[in-house]
């Protein structure tokens, strides 16, 4: 995977599966939470990401459950997944940093 | 049939949109999200989901034919490199039996004008050259014509066979 910004909905799924492996339900679940409710992502999206994230070598499936009947996939973070998270939360940290000190610097309001 | 029996047969014909390799290794997984996803009493997909589904199916039909891409690309460049090699032959054949074209049309019509055969090759194989009619070809209508618009014939059509790819 290249190194430019990653997509929110990306940085979310990984950031759900930095605490553990998860099934689909539970990553779209969780999405939700972490963004607070702003990002609810769609099963299409997800399985779109989930597949171009294996095939970074991201994120791997954990293991099969079955239950009631249905077949769920647990995922879960490969090493270079973590790294790859860590630098895009340090990325978007300093971005942040420096947006904060200078609001700070203004008095947080806009000037003509 | 029950609702939620309705809701998944619908989420089913909407994943038949995915490729079947897809729908193979994911199809039960994501029937699995999707009716978890979906409140009780609903019996049709959401207008959202639906398009959200066909067109991450259409991405991923996209990806999952993306490896054939490069052969066709290989195959591309070679009839590319073959219309070139026909070209050059073409003209090359021109050039080398323009003397012998010209002793043929003389030899046809030997009361043609030594000079006016000539100018009959030669405006066959500027065509030639230059892909259309040369202003100076011999607009006489004499049987000497057809001769040389079929050199021009086609040494273009080699050139029509390359610029088509």
């Amino acid at each position: 995977m290249s190194k430019r910004a990653m997509q929110e909905a990306t940085f979310l799924i990984l950031t759900a599966l930095a605490a553990g492996s998860q099934h689909g339900y539970g990553i779209i679940i969780d999405v939700t939470g972490i963004s607070d409710g702003r990002v609810r992502l769609r099963a299409g999206t997800l399985y779109t990401a989930l597949d171009r994230l294996r095939k970074d070598g991201l994120v791997e499936v954990d293991r099969e459950e079955v239950v009631d009947s249905r077949l769920r996939r647990y995922y879960r973070l490969t090493r270079d997944g973590s790294e790859r998270l860590a630098e895009e939360a340090a990325r978007l940290q300093a971005n942040a940093y420096v947006a904060m000190s200078r609001l700070d610097l203004d008095g947080g309001v806009a000037t003509a | 049939m029950t609702d939620r029996a309705r809701l998944e047969q619908r989420y089913r014909r909407l994943l038949k949109c995915y490729p079947r390799a897809c729908r193979v290794e994911r199809q039960e997984e994501m029937l699995g999200v999707l009716m978890a996803c979906a409140r009780d009493g609903r019996r049709w997909p959401g207008r959202t989901d639906s398009v959200n589904l066909i067109a991450n199916a259409l991405l991923m039909r996209v990806r999952f034919h993306a490896p054939r891409s490069i052969p066709t690309v290989f195959w591309a460049v070679r009839l590319m490199a073959l219309g070139a090699v026909l070209e050059l032959a073409s003209l090359v054949t021109v050039v080398a039996t323009r003397s012998d074209l010209a002793a043929a049309v003389a030899r046809h019509y030997p009361a043609m004008p030594v000079a006016h055969v000539h100018h009959l090759v030669n405006a066959g194989s500027s065509r030639s050259r230059s892909g259309r009619r040369s202003p100076r070809a011999c607009g006489c209508g004499c049987p000497g014509r057809p001769i040389a618009a079929t050199v021009g014939r086609v040494a273009g059509l080699a050139r029509c066979s390359r610029s088509r790819q």
